[in-house]
């Protein structure tokens, strides 16, 4: 078997937590890809269900969940793709049933964005909705990584106290621990 | 990024950190905020646009209804409202109470906005709605006019065993008991998600408020605030010369005498507030010339200056724009039939959602069909099993003006009859749409509210706000099965003074003028604004008995289009050719129509209506094209008068020689009017309403078309031809020299080639949304008919995005029905339909019909029956 086909990682490289799990290794994507799905279904489905009862705000609450949750890419994956399913699916069901171009038309319209913009009106709440998601998953990481942060200040533990120095690393691999800081 | 953070130290990572927690704090405020309270003209979005209940479910809404039960607290027996394709209901009612609270939950499943925004205009609540600017001047307006002040003094003083009361209050519980459905189901318009303001419990109070609007729209007169600059300019011997008491056209009023000289009867005291002092000295009124002088002073035209302004900040609605209509009645001596025939066009200011609601109503008491307005339960036009009746404005003025004499020291004073009198100060608080409010205070004199804010001070008396209870005298109509019966319920209809057109299947036809008419003591000139000292005030009003009538005229016919609806020897003031009055025009179209006709059917009076013939041009042209006989014409002019020879005089939207004619009557009437303006240095007035200013000033000429006809036919060398300086010396040269200016003016407007001059090609008919927004109004169309054909398209252009549409008029025909007494059956259009949604498919299903001139059966009984199959509330308690 071919391991870097497999990993994906550089030969000879192992690093994070899965360093020396051989076997684990080849199962670790694919798990970390279930997970994501699966909390995307749930997303989905919370927020399809909030909105059937007005409550937008459950969008919110998954980005939190997300972040909680998930880490690193799988976040901004989960902030932009459940949120597009979730209500850019439900505009799609009603568009499909009902005359809602006419309705975007006139809300664009009165909003004073434009006359005849009614691909706007799908567009904007998709985005709106993006944004009520990556609020509350920004928030929550952010939080996470300024108690994380804390701590370390509070244990004393890693740099010199000087200035930051630009030190090339070692490249990262794919399956070390990210936070959504860094992406 | 990552190579050099792993290197800050822990402080540094800690700090950048920190960083990006702030900014996820700012996003995650911005959002909520404008998800839960939105910002600016944003609404809270979460509630506005999530999928589930925000505005995109009113695409679903607007599907028509299917059998279904639903419930309507209150109901003692129980009641069916069921939907014809077209959306026009059929209420049935075990009992009257239980029909009119069906029709008040009706009326709110499908016009709910359309209703608030109109008791809200009236009772000056619009600022609570929006941002827009305009809201808030609106809203002053009205609280110094005082519709919600009346409104409540006439629900007050209605009787307990008031049928009017009992119909306002079963009405009001049938809008509640939607509306609270429409919250319960999410389902209330989307305006309100959009707009963010509260639908609010609706009181037999709004009912009222929302009739006072139609009234002010109909009634509230500014003409003579804008003639005091003409007056002053032109003085009195010049300005009687060109504003003749009557229109210089033939007149045809439909009651030609003779009159009885009768007292006049007293007009019932406002309690709205107006103070009503008592003692001192009525002051003489002073000679003709005084009274010119006072009303075309340097403070009148200042006051009107002051209030011109403020009515140019206002809904069109808010005044007489267009209050003009057609209704006509013909007896069965010249029908197909041998029965009557009635037909109603009334014009009005053409939205969407229409003015108009389509019913028919079936009670223990009540049998009719015809056209609601929302919000007021009542059929205004159409008809019950027995007779049928449409309505016109009666153009007699009803707003007079006064200047009030104060000075600085006498804060808050005027002086009247002898004495200093206190203003009576009203307080409200206004609120906005943020929350705040603002308090205004309306100043009010014995003549009304003080309606100038800044400068000279005048106020106005509005028959508008008089006590009225117009809603007994509609409910008594609609019960009615003779003339008689009708002339006696009018009796206690005090305003808007209306033309009902009358016809019944016994044979009968006729026209009753009703409403109050102020009077005030000879020499009084209430065209132009008046002394507010006391001489001039108003003393009584024409006696129901002394108003114009007519029954089963000799003629077999009785027309009223706005004429003035009676002779020059009727002895009450009952206004100016020029004041108010149309000039009558339509009124000689319908009245050369039915003259001599015979055999009349339903379907020619349907076409009658759809009549553009301009009368103007019928008049005018022969002359014209005798005229333009000895001009030297190039090719595009020598088209252009072959067109106009082969022409028939109709203002059809592909004339070309509608538009030549229409040009050069600009042109001509400039020529003629505007030397003289300027000679007079006739000062203009903010808002152009008759003043030649400019070459576009159409409308400008209208008031003394009948004057140029004249002249141009029998004066031709009247000196008005040759104003100094000029080349012209007679009629004949001014129309030459108009005409070459008009086909010059369309070769480069228009293009060289002259097919492409359709008349629709620059006027149009838009039907306008009430939220002036371009996505919900319908058109503009291109479109035939003007201010002067029974087929009426008119009004000042609207603004759209801050730009004004000229060419582009969105008044005319709100309803236009004929009902047959040969059948007994009606039938109607109006354009529009019967749904505010605008995702409905009966927002605007009704418009190709409207413009066709096809009427729609008002079906009834078992063909209405037949026809809403499958489409049927059945309403329980």
């Amino acid at each position: 078997m071919d391991t870097q086909a497999l990993t994906r990682r550089l030969p000879g490289k192992r690093a994070g937590r899965l360093a020396g799990m051989a076997d684990a290794e080849a199962s670790v994507p694919g798990r970390i890809l279930a997970r994501g799905a699966a909390l995307g279904v749930g997303g989905v489905v919370l927020d399809w269900g909030g909105n059937q009862l007005g409550w937008w705000w459950v969008t919110v609450l998954t980005g939190i969940g997300a972040a909680l949750l998930l880490r690193g890419r799988a976040v901004a994956w989960f902030v932009v793709a459940v949120p597009l399913v979730s209500w850019g699916g439900d505009l799609f069901r009603r568009w499909t049933e009902m005359d809602t171009t006419r309705v975007s038309r006139v809300t664009i319209g009165l909003a004073g964005i434009g006359d005849d913009a009614a691909w706007l009106g799908y567009v904007l709440t998709v985005l709106y909705a993006i944004a009520l998601c990556a609020a509350g998953a920004w928030a929550t990481a952010a939080v996470r990584q300024v108690v994380g942060a804390t701590q370390e200040v509070r244990r004393g533990t890693g740099g010199t106290g000087a200035d930051p120095v630009l030190v090339p690393a070692d490249a990262p691999t794919e399956h070390e621990e990210e936070t959504v800081g860094d992406v | 990024m990552r190579f050099w953070r792993r290197d800050l130290t822990p402080r540094g990572r800690l700090g950048l950190r920190a960083a990006s927690l702030l900014g996820s704090l700012a996003l995650a405020v911005a959002v909520l905020q404008v998800s839960v309270a939105g910002a600016g003209t944003i609404p809270p979005l979460g509630s506005a646009i999530n999928p589930g209940t925000g505005v995109w479910i009113t695409a679903g809404q607007g599907d028509p209804p299917h059998d279904q039960t639903l419930t309507l607290p209150g109901l003692t027996g129980g009641a069916t409202v069921s939907f014809e394709a077209n959306g026009t209901a059929h209420v049935n009612a075990a009992t009257d109470a239980d029909m009119y609270r069906a029709l008040g939950y009706t009326h709110a499943r499908f016009r709910l906005f359309e209703m608030d925004m109109a008791r809200r205009q009236a009772e000056g609540r619009l600022a609570e709605t929006t941002n827009d600017p305009a809201a808030l001047p609106s809203d002053e307006y009205e609280l110094d006019l005082g519709l919600l002040r009346a409104a409540q003094r006439d629900w007050n003083a209605l009787a307990a065993d008031s049928p009017a009361r009992a119909v306002l209050t079963e009405y009001a519980q049938g809008v509640n008991a939607a509306m609270a459905q429409m919250k319960k189901d999410n389902t209330l318009p989307l305006y309100y998600k959009l707009m963010n303001f509260p639908a609010e419990q609706w009181t037999p109070v709004d009912s009222l408020a929302v009739q006072l609007l139609e009234t002010q729209t109909l009634a509230f007169d500014p003409l003579p605030t804008a003639y005091s600059y003409i007056a002053g300019a032109f003085g009195e011997q010049k300005f009687e010369q060109l504003y003749k008491t009557v229109g210089q056209n033939p007149q045809f009023p439909y009651d030609p005498g003779p009159y009885q000289k009768l007292p006049l009867s007293p007009i019932p005291a406002r309690d709205d507030g107006t103070p009503t002092p008592a003692g001192g000295t009525v002051p003489q009124a002073a000679g003709t010339s005084a009274q010119f002088q006072t009303g075309s002073s340097q403070q009148a035209i200042e006051a009107s200056n002051a209030f011109q302004d403020r009515l140019s900040q206002l809904p069109t609605n808010a005044y007489h724009t267009i209050g003009d209509s057609n209704a006509w009645v013909v007896s069965g001596k010249l029908t197909a039939s041998g029965k009557p025939i009635l037909a109603s066009d009334p014009h009005l200011n053409l939205t969407m959602p229409s003015i108009w609601y389509q019913v028919e109503l079936n009670s223990p008491s009540y049998h009719l069909s015809g056209v609601t307005v929302p919000g007021i339960p009542a059929v205004l036009d159409g008809k019950n099993q027995h007779i049928s009746w449409g309505l016109t404005n009666s153009q007699r003025p009803g707003t007079y003006y006064y200047l009030e004499q104060t000075d600085a020291a006498h804060p808050n004073q005027y002086f009247w009859d002898g004495q200093w009198r206190p203003m009576t100060l009203i307080t409200d608080k206004i609120k906005l749409h943020d929350g705040s409010t603002v308090t205004y205070t309306t100043r009010m004199t014995v003549h009304g509210p003080i309606m100038t804010v800044q400068g000279v001070t005048s106020a106005v008396y509005f028959t508008g706000t008089l006590p009225s209870d117009n809603l007994d005298s509609m409910l008594t109509i609609e019960k009615s099965t003779t003339f008689d019966q009708v002339h006696q319920a009018l009796r206690g209809w005090a305003t808007p003074a209306q033309n009902f057109a009358y016809a019944d299947d016994s044979g009968d036809i006729g026209i009753i003028n009703a409403g109050l008419q102020p009077e005030t003591a000879d020499g009084c000139m209430p065209w132009l604004p008046m002394s507010g000292t006391g001489a001039c005030d108003v003393i009584g009003s024409i006696p129901f008995e002394a108003l114009p009538i007519t029954y089963n005229p000799p003629s077999g016919f009785a027309q009223t289009a706005n004429q003035r609806e009676v002779g020059t020897d009727y002895p009450y003031y009952y206004g100016q050719g020029y004041d108010f009055f149309d000039q009558g025009w339509r009124s000689t179209e319908i009245t050369k129509a039915l003259t001599g006709a015979s055999k009349i059917t339903a379907q020619r009076m349907q076409a009658l209506q759809m009549s553009s013939v301009d009368d103007v041009a019928r008049n005018l042209l022969p002359t014209v094209l005798q005229d333009l006989q000895g001009g030297t014409w190039d090719p595009a002019e020598t088209k252009a008068i072959e067109d106009l020879k082969n022409w028939d005089y109709t203002l059809t939207a592909n004339s070309t020689a509608a538009t030549v004619f229409g040009r050069f009557m600009v042109m001509y009437g400039y020529d003629v009017w505007h030397p003289v303006w300027q000679q007079y240095k006739v000062p203009a007035p903010p808002r152009d309403v008759f003043t030649p200013r400019t070459t576009d000033s159409t409308y400008a000429v209208d008031g003394l078309n009948g004057l140029l006809i004249n002249m141009t036919v029998g004066d031709t060398s009247n000196p008005v031809f040759s104003p100094a300086g000029s080349t012209t010396h007679t009629a004949s040269d001014v129309v030459r020299k108009a005409f070459a200016s008009a086909v010059t003016g369309l070769e480069k407007s228009r293009g060289p080639d002259e097919s492409k001059w359709t008349y629709g090609g620059s006027h149009k008919v838009m039907i306008a949304s009430l939220l002036k927004s371009p996505t919900l109004d319908e058109g503009p169309f291109p479109t035939g008919g003007s201010g002067r054909t029974i087929n009426s398209v008119v009004s000042a252009a609207p603004v759209r995005h801050g730009k004004t549409l000229t060419g582009v008029a969105v008044g005319g025909a709100s309803w236009r029905m004929v009902v047959d007494w040969g059948t007994g059956q009606g039938a109607g259009v109006y354009p529009g339909g019967q749904s505010e949604n605008p995702a409905s498919p009966w927002y605007s299903d009704r418009l190709a019909d409207w413009f066709a001139g096809r009427d729609t059966p008002m079906l009834e009984g078992a063909q209405a029956l037949a026809a809403t199959k499958g489409r049927t509330w059945t309403l329980k308690p």
